[in-house]
């Protein structure tokens, strides 16, 4: 291109731009850009991958913080000993054979021949003092505490995990048990953060400056697990020599970093700058998997009373709340699995026939019967996640149609952590679910979990789902979970998003949603 | 004039210490600690409140006021909860990032603000004097992150001279770095440059009409001394004013600007302290940046007195 055709092209660009400011039109945006990965391309290593996320981790200990955000980091330098497939499948990472008896016993034998990044071989004893530090984590890591009776390391290879009670789902909460050496983490509690991290995954974290930017190296010494590499299980390829990682908070700037090549990737962005994204750019859409939810507070004030929250569902028409709030109909799904339905063997219909079900008649007779009068129902939310915020509004329009007096407070994401846990603080509180694994994992279950669930059943129902041994047993136990909690409510869903990741059309991989966090079977050309 | 100096230094202390109080109280009173935000949205309130207790944060409000009063006065700010760094070793180098692009673009936009500014003013009743009106009034239309966005897409995507965003350190070589920080001083001078043309305007034209500038004209003195020598150095003043108020503001657009650009300078290490609450990290930022503006206004009211005699005759009367 010439600097004549640069420069009328500044010009226009200018003015479009003016004219979008000052109008408040988006008539400057392209065309749509191409959604899916060239997969076809032949996977070749070298070269820098330079990706550019909202924030650098200020903490990259995964331990010492429970937002996994901060874990994109470990996801590339080390490795739990076992990992979840992009279908959502729990296969060996860096164990060689699992022996469970059915009961209380589970038996690890680990892979030969594995080393951390520092040249010492993975032992037992390595295993059994990381876990011992991952019992203190919030999240998987508390509840596989309350299960384990104790561990132990007989030999150099042999991990021997012992349990209160029998339980099918060790290996998925040991999907987040970062391994790291006994000399690192033994004895060190998990508000001390590790500043660096020596793992045995497929790079090696050579420079951290917090806040600005991470470089990793492949390692050579990397010994990689068998089997169809595919998300975090199976081989990892390592394709390119380094990856850096630097900070843009604002995701328009990351738009045009990758279109002007100067970085490859620039992580996630909202889902309403696809049209902007233009070739030498590509927008790529992920599998759904962000599900937008509420919760509601059912220790006091109106939305304890469950009639009210099942009016409050009958209030609502899910097809026109996500579609006002995330625009393309190609960005998000309406269903009401709260495990989503990319994770095949947890996904369910169970309970569902209420979902999306708007029935304004049915809507009133249930306010009445809960003998609600219009009381000002304070619901807390926040901009600082669109997939939380975005249906909040077009929600409340619908039930203030329905006769509910909703008071929506926009605050910051650490006002809703902090005010969530005071029950005078608020009746409803907008958040947001990954897709997990196993529906065990699922935070809203727990009684401790803001909202505060109280139900015998579940309380049963969730004991049963933990200590199932049988995979259909266990499914069937979700379906009657999931049921219980479409008619009493703790929680309720609008539906679904799909994660919009902006990225250089030379930036390739096999499986589109490994873009979610682990860039190893990236390659370059 | 020492004493004068002593005393406006000894004012430092309590007028540093008043955004110092408020920011102290304003950060604990708001919802939300460095705990909870620590532990992450999954941790339960015991895991909470035991992080909670190690950081020092469940003791009373008296007792952590204390210890910040220790920390002021003995210039120990304590670490950052999260960069688990003592604030004093944080706060240099983003500082640096955020003078420069703050020096660079308070020059460039006095340059080009107090140009345009006497042009329109020269000129008033010109067609080129109208337009360099209108170009004032379009920067202080233009918010900077709206002058930002414009840029970037002229200048980084559409002519590739500067980077989009990023850092690249003067240790890297000369021109990548100039390559980084263009853009985000030249966001900032733009913006700012349209209020010091309005100034500029404003004050010359004032002084245009002084019966002594009719009088210099009457004597035949040339035109161009009598612009340099009897109406800039007068309208100066009122410029000067302007600029040491545009250095403040400068601190807080370029937090908007770091942002965008993705700047690691402390108006960025700001926004994320307050989103983490990381209080030691706030606490630091504002004490900086509050002696900061104060020592700026204090050379701005020496300065007067260079370029106003009238300042230092005022003095000596007294």
């Amino acid at each position: 291109m010439t600097m004549k055709h640069r420069a009328i092209r500044g010009i226009l660009a200018l003015g479009c731009a003016v004219a979008t400011v000052t109008m408040g039109l988006t008539a400057c945006s392209s065309t749509n850009a191409g959604t899916s990965v060239d997969s076809a391309a032949t996977p070749k290593k070298g070269g820098n991958l330079r990706i550019s996320l909202a924030g650098i981790p200020a903490v990259i200990d995964p331990f010492a913080t429970s937002l996994q955000a901060n874990w994109v980091i470990a996801r590339q330098v080390c490795e739990p000993l076992f990992d979840v497939s992009t279908s959502y499948e729990i296969k060996p990472v860096l164990v060689q054979k699992t022996a469970y008896d059915n009961d209380k016993t589970y038996t690890f034998t680990l892979r030969s021949g594995v080393s951390f990044q520092d040249g010492q071989p993975l032992k037992a004893a390595d295993v059994v003092a990381s876990l011992t530090r991952y019992l203190d984590t919030p999240g998987n890591g508390s509840i596989l505490k309350s299960l384990t009776a104790s561990m132990s390391s007989p030999d150099d290879s042999t991990v021997v995990l012992t349990l209160k009670s029998p339980s099918a789902i060790v290996p998925t909460l040991l999907t987040t048990a970062y391994i790291m050496p006994a000399s690192q983490v033994k004895g060190r509690p998990i508000t001390s953060a590790l500043d660096t991290l020596v793992c045995t995954g497929p790079y090696k974290l050579t420079s951290y400056v917090k806040d600005q930017t991470i470089t990793l190296a492949r390692w050579d010494g990397y010994k990689t697990p068998e089997g169809e590499s595919d998300g975090a299980t199976g081989v990892k390829n390592a394709y390119v020599d380094t990856m850096t990682f630097t900070a843009i908070p604002e995701a328009s700037t990351r738009v045009q970093a990758v279109q002007t090549g100067q970085i490859d990737i620039g992580g996630a962005v909202p889902l309403d700058m696809k049209p902007s994204i233009v070739s030498p750019a590509k927008a790529q859409m992920l599998s759904a998997t962000s599900g937008s939810t509420i919760v509601f507070n059912k220790v006091q004030g109106p939305m304890a009373n469950v009639k009210l929250r099942q009016a409050f569902l009958a209030a609502l028409n899910m097809q026109e709340i996500m579609a006002a709030g995330f625009g393309d109909s190609s960005a998000f799904t309406v269903d009401g699995s709260f495990i989503p339905e990319v994770n095949k063997q947890w996904t369910s219909a169970a309970g569902t026939d209420v979902y999306n079900k708007q029935d304004l008649a049915k809507s009133k007779r249930l306010m009445t019967e809960a003998g609600y009068n219009g009381e000002k129902i304070v619901w807390l939310t926040t901009k600082d996640d669109p997939t939380w915020y975005a249906p909040s509004l077009p929600a409340q329009e619908q039930l203030k149609k329905a006769g509910f007096n909703v008071d929506l407070q926009v605050v910051d994401q650490a006002t809703i952590i902090a005010r969530r846990t005071h029950p005078d603080q608020f009746d409803i509180f907008s958040s947001g679910i990954p897709t997990y694994a196993d529906p065990v994992l699922l935070p809203y279950l727990q009684s401790t979990f803001p909202g505060t669930w109280k139900s015998s059943e579940r309380d049963a129902l969730l004991a049963q789902l933990a200590s199932q041994t049988s995979q259909s047993d266990r499914k069937a136990t979700w379906d009657k979970l999931q049921t219980l909690v479409w008619q009493d409510l703790p929680f309720l869903k609008f539906g679904t998003t799909k994660p919009l990741v902006v990225m250089s059309e030379s930036v390739h991989v096999s499986h589109v949603d490994e873009f979610t966090g682990s860039f190893y079977n990236v390659w370059l050309g | 004039m020492l004493s004068y100096l002593g005393r406006r230094l000894l004012l430092l202390l309590p007028t540093a210490a008043v955004p110092l109080l408020l920011v102290f109280f304003m950060l604990r009173l708001a919802p939300g600690d460095p705990a909870s935000i620590l532990a992450g949205d999954q941790a339960t309130p015991e895991q909470v409140e035991a992080l909670r207790h190690e950081l020092g944060l469940d003791a009373s409000l008296w007792h952590q006021f204390t210890v910040f009063c220790r920390q002021i006065a003995t210039l120990q700010l304590g670490d950052s909860h999260f960069l688990a760094k003592p604030v004093i070793e944080l706060i240099p180098p983003a500082a640096a990032v955020t003078l420069e692009v703050s020096l660079g673009a308070l020059l460039l936009g006095l340059a080009l603000g107090i140009g345009l500014g006497c042009w329109a003013a020269f000129r008033q009743h010109r067609l080129d004097g109208g337009v360099a009106r209108t170009l004032g009034i379009l920067g202080i239309s233009m918010p900077n992150f709206v002058m930002a966005l414009l840029l970037i897409l002229v200048f980084a995507v559409e002519f590739r001279l500067f980077l989009v965003g990023g850092w690249v350190p003067i240790s890297k070589g000369l021109a990548p770095h100039l390559r980084t920080v263009g853009l985000p001083i030249l966001a900032l001078a733009l913006a700012e440059a349209g209020g010091v043309s309005r100034i500029t305007r404003g004050a010359v034209l004032d002084v245009l009409r002084e019966p002594y500038v009719t009088t210099a004209r009457s004597q035949g003195i040339k035109e161009g001394r009598i612009s340099m020598v009897y109406v800039l150095r007068v309208a100066g003043v009122q410029i000067l004013t302007v600029a040491g108020l545009l250095t403040a503001g400068l601190l807080s657009g370029s937090a908007v600007i770091e942002n965008i650009f993705g700047l690691p300078g402390m108006g960025r290490l700001l926004f994320e302290a307050v989103q983490r609450r990381d209080y030691q990290l706030v606490q630091g930022i504002v004490l900086f940046t509050g002696l900061f503006i104060i020592v700026i206004n204090l050379v701005v009211d020496l300065l007067y007195a260079v370029i106003d005699p009238r300042v230092r005759l005022g003095a000596q009367e007294k």
